[in-house]
C-alpha cells in the first residue's frame, strides 16, 4: 500500500521521531510506514488521519 | 511521555561491553562445568545477552526508549542476572553435596526461576507494548523461533530414537528457542531497516 506520510511530514518540518511520538509509536514503525514495508492497522490509519486533519483515502491509496 | 529515558555516555557502553565478555566467559565456565550441553546453554546465553544490548543499542543513538521497551529490558536483565547467579550458586552447591534431601529440589530449580522470569518478560511486553509494529516484529521471531525449536526437537528426537544422536537434557530448548529467536530478530530487523 503506497501513501504520502513522508510527504505529509515533511510539509509540517517534522521529523520522523517527532511524528512517532505524537502518534505514541517508535520511529521504527513510522520508517517502517513510510518505506510501504508495513501497512497499518485501522486504529493506527485512523490515528493519522486525525492527526493530519485528512480523510484515509488521502493519505493510503490501495495498489490494488 | 515523562515515563521515557534517553541514556547516554560511555559508562553505559563500557557496561554492556563487560556484560557481552562476562556472559561469554560465563559460557565458557558452564561449558567446563556441565559438558557438551552446557555449551549449548552458554551460547544461548550469549545469544540472549547479545539480543538484550542489540535492544539497548537504541540507548547509544540517544533515541528514546519507550516505557514498555524500557520495562522489558530492565525486567528481562534482571531475570538473566538472577538466572546467572542462581545457576552458579545451585552448581557449587550440588559439587559441594549439599543439594541432598528435600533442599535439593529447591537448589535444583532455583536457576528455572530466573528463566521463567526471562520468559514471563516477553509475555509482559506484548501485553504493555502499544506500538503494534514492534508487538508484530517480535511476534514474527517468537514464531520463527518456536517453529525452529519444534523443528529441531522432532529431528533430534528421532535421531535419538534410532541411536544415531546422543540424548539432549530438555532444559536445552530454552537456548535453542534464544538463538533461533535471535536470529529471526536480526533478519526481521534488517528487513525493516
Amino acid at each position: 500500500m503506497k501513501n504520502r506520510l513522508k510527504v505529509l511530514r515533511a510539509e509540517r518540518d517534522w521529523s520522523q521521531a517527532d511524528l512517532a511520538d505524537r502518534l505514541e509509536v517508535s520511529r521504527q514503525t513510522i520508517n517502517a510506514l513510510e518505506t510501504g514495508k508495513y501497512d497499518p492497522s485501522l486504529p493506527l490509519a485512523f490515528k493519522i488521519a486525525r492527526l493530519f486533519g485528512l480523510p484515509i483515502e488521502t493519505i493510503f491509496q490501495d495498489e490494488a | 511521555m515523562p515515563d521515557d529515558v534517553a541514556p547516554k555516555g560511555p559508562l553505559k557502553k563500557l557496561g554492556l561491553f563487560a556484560a557481552f565478555i562476562l556472559a561469554v566467559a560465563l559460557s565458557i565456565w558452564i561449558g567446563k562445568q556441565g559438558g557438551a550441553w552446557a555449551y549449548v546453554g552458554g551460547l544461548g546465553t550469549v545469544a540472549a545477552s547479545i539480543g538484550f544490548a542489540l535492544l539497548s543499542n537504541r540507548l547509544f543513538r540517544r533515541e528514546t526508549i519507550r516505557a514498555p521497551m524500557r520495562r522489558y529490558l530492565l525486567r528481562f536483565g534482571v531475570s538473566m542476572s538472577a538466572y546467572v547467579i542462581l545457576l552458579v550458586t545451585a552448581v557449587s552447591l550440588g559439587r559441594q553435596g549439599l543439594a541432598e534431601g528435600p533442599w535439593g529440589y529447591l537448589i535444583a530449580l532455583a536457576p528455572s526461576v530466573g528463566v521463567l522470569g526471562a520468559i514471563a518478560s516477553i509475555g509482559f511486553y506484548l501485553a504493555e507494548e502499544t506500538d503494534e509494529f514492534a508487538r508484530t516484529t517480535l511476534i514474527h521471531s517468537l514464531l520463527w523461533g518456536t517453529a525452529g525449536t519444534l523443528s529441531l526437537a522432532s529431528i533430534w528426537g528421532f535421531l535419538e530414537n534410532f541411536d544415531k544422536a546422543p540424548h539432549a537434557p530438555p532444559w536445552v530448548a530454552v537456548p535453542v528457542f534464544a538463538i533461533f529467536m535471535g536470529v529471526a530478530q536480526a533478519l526481521i530487523a534488517r528487513r525493516y531497516r
